[in-house]
């Protein structure tokens, strides 16, 4: 019984996070119409933070909750179910299509984030200092996304049509104002929830709290790109799928691990299960995606099939091996 | 704001509200029981304790009557009292130190002859407060109380006095120094009463506050040393025996549920009480899994909510597509209308618009054709 409180504890902090990301983002969208910021900046920012608010609020939720193994594993495994799950089972419907050129500099961008932050994470606890260079650096890939698009007035026209497709933007101010509260204020309350059900899921169930955050925690947040992605393929418009997780990868590294290791109270500390084994994971998957992307172009089912199973087989150690917090014991464990 | 949004709002709104007016009457409920359960459990446990420290007193007088109820010592002191011979004075002194030695708490024991004349003493005994015979010659009872005191170690020690009858008449006393560590064993032990819960035994001053005479769970110090005028305790001590429940609290300030007793044998107030924050502990815990459990499962409204949403706004974002067409010169569209809901209504209503519209049109082109007004 109690096992089940916390799973509806961490369905409802999910379902709470993604309506309050996406009242933040109606709102702040609405405001920014008004005050005249242009869109291409605005989906640039608000709507990047806004859609990643959920892994946001969850990272730094758990780190100030003194369980900051949470953060990283939601951040690491969301980075490999992106991947292997979010690609890997729309393509058993609808192969995944992309624009190799297009993507290219995303991949080489994504990689480099990927590679800087397993480096960091083998060079020990992540602080302010290393938050603060991840954080930096998503800034400098933002700035140079909206100079490169700004000028161009498809791009910013389609930018502008992208930002307001299917959103219900509210247009009075006070109602503006009440999304921006609502968010604000669901999305602490979300990643309360999931965190505090997640921690005590793991200890019912005798697993760490990494291993929750690597799986149902990182597997929650990936969600509603699995969902997107899913119903882009089963309408057959999924060439968007490959470039949506090339971006989300890169914001959950350096956005969402940067602020919260700036704002944790202490620094984060990796556990030696993602050193001898997640991260690695994380890594070989990011290559995969760089491949898929920039070199083959497209995901078929095989592939797909390929994807989603080394994701079963990553859950099933991550649960087999509860006690070397979800590493096999491999050589030198 | 779009229907999805709204509809959203509407049901988390009413599904919290409800949840919360249940979670608050669900946690006044549990308060009450837990409160009422705890009372009744405080009311045992000092029921308990008065008579494990009513059994000690019982022991005690058993005790110093083992020692005033030899026949030799009651004929001796007889004597003493008739002739004020020294040798009877020798024999009561080897009688009662061979019987002191035999009971290690007992501290010391002085014999008095009935017109007050002391005999002899054996161990130590506080002169602090002389023997009144007029006392215990109307005492009825086989122990009578005279103080406390603390030894050198400050621990609880109690002196009484016990009358020595012969053929039914007083002929003397036996004033008793006694440990008092059997009844403060009784009182530290915490079985039942949690991390905060304390037994307290006091005696009433002359001000009408109450003298704590055991050391404290909370305060090691406060064997006769401590002077409280808390609620529970000051009925303790002016012998009522009853519970305590909301809005009483403690010698700290803090609110306790409490249980009190009488000892009539010393004319102690006895009081077991327990914090109430730590009883209500597990109720807190319980109207915060009620709360996060309430939050969450309004999550099931926002699913809903959205589900509906995209139920009641399909066929009317399609409706306002078949419009945008028509009015695009796609005038042969219409809307599907086989729903018998409103929005069916309204799919029919605009398609009998459309139609009256294409009518008119085509009756005014052909007018224009025909060149007529």
């Amino acid at each position: 019984m109690a096992s089940a409180i916390y799973l509806v504890e961490l369905f409802g902090g999910l379902i709470y996070l993604l309506l309050a990301g996406d009242l933040l983002v109606r709102g702040s969208v609405a405001m920014s119409k008004r005050a005249g910021i242009p869109p291409i900046v605005a989906g640039l920012t608000i709507v990047a933070f806004g859609t990643s608010a959920p892994e946001l609020f969850i990272s730094i939720g758990s780190a100030m909750k003194g369980v900051p193994e949470v953060a990283i594993g939601n951040v690491v495994g969301s980075n490999i179910a992106n991947v292997l799950l979010v690609l890997g089972l729309p393509a058993l419907f609808y192969p995944t299509l992309c624009d190799r050129k297009a993507l290219g500099p995303d991949c080489v961008m994504m990689l480099g984030g990927s590679l800087l932050f397993v480096v960091l994470c083998f060079l020990g606890p992540i602080g302010f200092a290393q938050g603060a260079v991840l954080f930096g650096l998503i800034l400098v890939v933002l700035v140079r996304s909206a100079r490169h698009t700004r000028g161009d007035p498809e791009a910013e026209a389609a930018a502008a049509e992208e930002l307001e497709r299917g959103l219900g933007l509210p247009t009075q101010r006070g109602m503006i104002g009440l999304f921006l509260l609502l968010g604000l204020v669901g999305l602490p309350l979300g990643a309360h929830l999931m965190v505090e059900g997640g921690v005590q899921l793991a200890s019912r169930l005798g697993v760490s709290n990494a291993v929750i955050g690597l799986s149902v925690i990182a597997l929650g947040t990936s969600l509603p790109e699995l969902a997107t992605t899913l119903l882009a393929a089963l309408h057959r418009h999924s060439d968007v799928a490959l470039g949506n997780v090339l971006g989300s990868n890169l914001f959950n590294l350096l956005a969402v691990m940067g602020l919260t290791a700036m704002v944790a109270p202490s620094p984060i500390p990796v556990p030696p299960s993602f050193l001898s084994f997640d991260l690695l994971v994380m890594m070989g998957a990011a290559l995969v995606l760089a491949y898929l992307a920039s070199v083959q172009g497209s995901i078929g089912r095989r592939a797909g099939l390929a994807l989603l199973a080394s994701y079963t087989l990553y859950m099933v150690i991550l649960f087999s091996f509860p006690e070397t917090g979800g590493a096999p014991p491999i050589a030198g464990r | 704001m779009d229907i999805r949004t709204k509809l959203i709002f509407s049901l988390v709104a009413v599904s919290l509200a409800s949840m919360l007016a249940l979670g608050a009457f669900a946690f006044d409920a549990a308060r009450n029981l837990l409160r009422d359960l705890a009372v009744r459990q405080l009311d045992a446990v000092a029921e308990s304790k008065k008579q494990d420290l009513d059994k000690v007193v019982v022991g005690w007088r058993d005790r110093v009557q083992l020692i005033t109820s030899r026949t030799y010592l009651r004929l001796r002191l007889r004597e003493f009292q008739n002739t004020g011979d020294p040798a009877a004075a020798r024999d009561i002194e080897r009688i009662v130190g061979d019987a002191a030695a035999a009971v290690p708490s007992l501290r010391g024991i002085t014999v008095f002859a009935a017109d007050g004349r002391e005999v002899v003493t054996v161990g130590s005994v506080p002169e602090d407060q002389p023997l009144d015979p007029i006392a215990f010659w109307a005492a009825e009872s086989p122990l009578v109380y005279q103080n406390v005191s603390l030894d050198e170690e400050g621990q609880l020690q109690i002196t009484f006095v016990a009358p020595i009858r012969l053929d039914g008449t007083l002929i003397g006393a036996a004033k008793v120094l006694h440990s008092a560590q059997e009844l403060v064993a009784i009182t530290e032990d915490y079985t039942g009463l949690g991390e905060t819960g304390e037994t307290l035994m006091a005696l009433r001053t002359e001000r009408g506050d109450a003298l704590i005479l055991n050391p404290l769970r909370q305060d090691r110090e406060a064997s006769l040393h401590r002077v409280v005028e808390d609620v529970p305790t000051v009925a303790a001590v002016n012998g009522e025996a009853q519970t305590f429940q909301d809005g009483v609290r403690d010698y700290r300030g803090e609110e306790v549920w409490a249980a009190t007793r009488h000892l009539e044998a010393f004319d102690w107030g006895l009081v077991v009480k327990v914090d109430t924050a730590e009883e209500l502990l597990p109720v807190v815990e319980l109207r915060q899994t009620m709360w996060r459990l309430a939050v969450s499962l309004s999550a099931f409204a926002i699913v809903a909510g959205t589900l509906l949403g995209l139920y009641f706004a399909r066929p009317i974002r399609a409706l306002a597509d078949v419009a945008r067409r028509i009015g695009e010169g796609e005038l042969d569209v219409r809307a599907e209308a086989g729903s018998d809901d409103e929005i069916g209504v309204l799919a029919r209503a605009f398609n009998r618009m459309a139609e009256a519209l294409v009518r008119a049109n085509r009756e005014l082109e052909r007018r224009v054709r025909q060149g007529s007004p």
